[in-house]
């Protein structure tokens, strides 16, 4: 789980090995890290030394080399070559502080966008370059550029099962480029014909530099027809549907504003019908996946960016499972906006139950939900309960004016499915579009 | 395919674990393990010899030098270095077989270490390939117990960069 873990067995080890902690944690490719400090140790006195020398000698500092520029040139002429080219930009553009060098790369270049789960926010989500998601819950066109492109550029994604499908048939009429900082993510999963070890930010500065603008008119087209002909959707019944309340969020926020999430189909509907501004403007849990990180998670963004809105964008089974951090909501009056599409499932359980087990709902179902907008209430946390889609907009304005935190609890189409969904095991081509639209009321 | 791995560490409390824990976790299998100290007395050598398809066992190579007590990972090929194995084993033989063990473990440079009524205990020290034939040719007599130390390797030094071992 953790980079590296220390347990301090003598006081004065403290503050040396708290500073060794820091510089592991955020070095290379950062990550978490332990310090385990016991009863004994945490009562005990000592000195405080700023200038405190880390214990013993440190092991050799890692030094990540210049990006190799023969690699890079490879790239370019590989760019030079290619007719569809595609970028997969992941979490490491957001670690690496490089979206501002990923955005003039791919205008210069003309290069169509698509963003991991945890590259949300790296790129303009409005930007006509941008097409969303790749995998098993991505757009349909986000797939069918990763079907068909010649050059895949690879920046800072791990190529995660949930975006490449079935290895075997992943991208397989192109040339594909991998820049990761971390060597042993590189040719992990997917065999790589451009490697390029370092950082992203760097490699993308280099490439500026150097990349001359094209146009690619037939390529463009072809990616902007998919997006018109293979749009997100939904149906439309009358019933109150997640996917709207979310495009009302974003109607509201004008996706100015941080989103949080819990695990589950409305995690995969933040991801898809929200369009962010802004580099960690989106936080969910990816490659854990744990439920019950929303409410929290919206709690620590409010303190860390004061400045901006915060939603909580969460399913009911996720709420529950840590709810009881609404007692610091109110505690600190923190704002945040918790909107739940409660669909009394654990939706993404019953939504594979439904498609792959024969509709079996086992232990997915939770029809004695408590109300929650009164256990908001009884926290002293404002608490609205919709269950009337013309109510949907109201409540969403009443919330985001509220000073102070609010819960929301949205009573939504229990059986709505996500759509596309790449199921299982299957390849990226195997996508099952949305079922067909009833006639929309919208 | 099989893979020396040569990996100096920091001689911390925990750090065979976190490197054998490394191999359990990602299933890769390990054949043998040996750990000692080195010139260095900060520095410990673990000597692992393991099994896989070649990309495998360079995923291992590239996740072992991401563990923070690892200082150097090397991948050592059987011909370019040295490799050596300790083994103990308790051959049973009565009195009237001992003529021939003694001559037997002479041939593989063998040491006798303890005697019993029914048993010889030798000692011997090659690569992989003697000690299996040494266990071999042992067979017929019984063996009662083997401990082994694993392999520890050294790459060559002085080898000409270009040298090739013949087919
Ligand atoms: C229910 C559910 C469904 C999901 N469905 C999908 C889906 O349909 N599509 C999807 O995309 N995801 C989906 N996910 C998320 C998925 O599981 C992965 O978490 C996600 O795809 C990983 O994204 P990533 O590789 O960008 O991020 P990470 O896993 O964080 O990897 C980041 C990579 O960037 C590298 N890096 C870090 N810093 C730098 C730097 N400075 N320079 C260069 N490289 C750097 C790292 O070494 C690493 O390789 C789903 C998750 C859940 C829970
Ligand atoms: C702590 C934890 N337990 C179990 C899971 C497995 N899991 C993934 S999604 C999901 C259902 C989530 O239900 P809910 O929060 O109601 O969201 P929905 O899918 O209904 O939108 C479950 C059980 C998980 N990811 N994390
Ligand atoms: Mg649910």
């Amino acid at each position: 789980m953790t980079k590296y873990n220390w347990l301090i067995k003598d006081v004065r080890q403290i503050q040396g090995v708290i500073r060794e902690a820091v510089r592991v944690a955020t070095g290379g490719r950062p990550g978490p890290v332990l310090v385990d400090i016991p009863k004994d140790i945490q009562t005990a006195r000592t000195e405080y030394n700023p200038q405190a020398p880390v214990r013993g000698p440190l092991p050799a500092v890692r030094q990540m080399p210049e990006p190799d520029a023969k690699a890079i040139e490879k790239l370019i002429e590989a760019m030079e070559r290619a007719e569809r080219p595609v970028i997969l930009a992941g979490a490491g553009i957001i670690k690496a502080g490089a979206s501002a060098e990923l955005a003039q790369f791919a205008r210069h270049a003309q290069i169509p966008v698509i963003n991991t789960l945890l590259g949300m926010g790296g790129f303009p989500g409005t930007d006509p370059l941008f097409l969303g998601m790749p995998g098993m819950h991505g757009t349909a066109y986000a797939n069918f550029a990763l079907c068909e492109c010649d050059l895949l550029i690879n920046l800072g994604a791990r190529f995660d099962d949930r975006v490449t499908g079935k290895v075997s048939s992943f991208c397989l009429k192109a040339v594909i480029v991998h820049v990761d900082i971390d060597a042993a993510e590189i040719g992990k999963r997917v065999k790589t014909h451009i490697p390029i070890l370092g950082n992203v930010r760097d490699v993308l500065r280099s490439l500026n530099q150097q990349v001359r603008p094209v146009e690619r008119r037939a390529w463009i087209g072809q990616v902007e027809a998919w997006k018109r002909d293979y749009p997100l959707q939904y149906g439309w019944d009358g019933s109150v549907k997640p996917q709207y309340v979310i495009e009302q969020i974003q109607e509201i926020t004008g996706g100015d504003a941080l989103f949080a999430t819990g695990v589950g189909q409305h995690q995969m509907w933040a991801a898809q019908f929200l369009r962010f501004n802004e580099p960690r403007a989106f936080v969910s849990s990816g490659g854990l996946g744990t439920m019950g990180f929303g409410l929290p998670a919206s709690i620590g963004a409010k303190f860390g960016r004061p400045d901006k809105e915060v939603w909580l964008i969460d399913g009911d089974g996720s709420f529950a499972m840590t709810l009881v951090e609404l007692a610091t909501a109110a505690m600190y009056n923190v704002p945040v906006r918790a909107v739940i599409l409660n669909n009394a499932f654990l939706g993404m359980v019953r939504q594979w139950q439904e498609l792959f087990f024969g509709k079996r709902y086992s232990h997915s179902h939770y029809p004695t939900n408590p109300d929650f907008a009164k256990i908001a209430e009884g926290y002293g946390v404002k608490g609205f309960s919709v269950r009337d889609v013309d109510q949907v907009r109201s409540v969403l304005e009443q919330a985001a004016d509220h000073d102070g935190p609010v819960v929301m609890d949205f009573h939504v189409n229990p059986e709505e499915n996500v759509w596309p969904m790449v199921p299982a095991g299957a390849g990226n081509d195997e996508m099952q579009l949305a079922p067909p639209a009833p006639e929309s009321a919208r | 395919m099989r893979q020396i791995y040569s990996i100096l560490v920091n001689n911390h409390p925990g750090v065979l674990s976190h490197v054998a824990g490394l191999f359990t976790r990602r299933g890769y299998n390990i054949e043998s393990i040996a750990a000692g100290p080195t010139e260095d007395s900060e520095v410990t050598r673990i000597s692992i010899v393991a099994f896989g398809e070649q990309h495998e066992l360079e995923q291992i190579a590239k996740q072992l030098r991401k563990l923070y007590d690892v200082r150097d990972v090397q991948q050592v090929s059987y011909t370019r270095s040295v490799t050596r194995e300790l083994l103990l084993a308790t051959i049973m033989a009565g009195p009237e077989k001992r003529g021939e063990v003694f001559q037997l473990a002479n041939a593989f440079g063998a040491n006798v270490v303890s005697i019993a009524d029914d048993s010889v205990t030798l000692e011997a020290s090659g690569n992989d390939q003697k000690i299996r034939t040494l266990l071999k040719s042992f067979e017929r007599y019984g063996i009662a117990q083997v401990a082994r130390t694993g392999m520890i390797a050294l790459p060559y030094s002085g080898m000409p960069s270009d040298w090739e071992p013949l087919a």
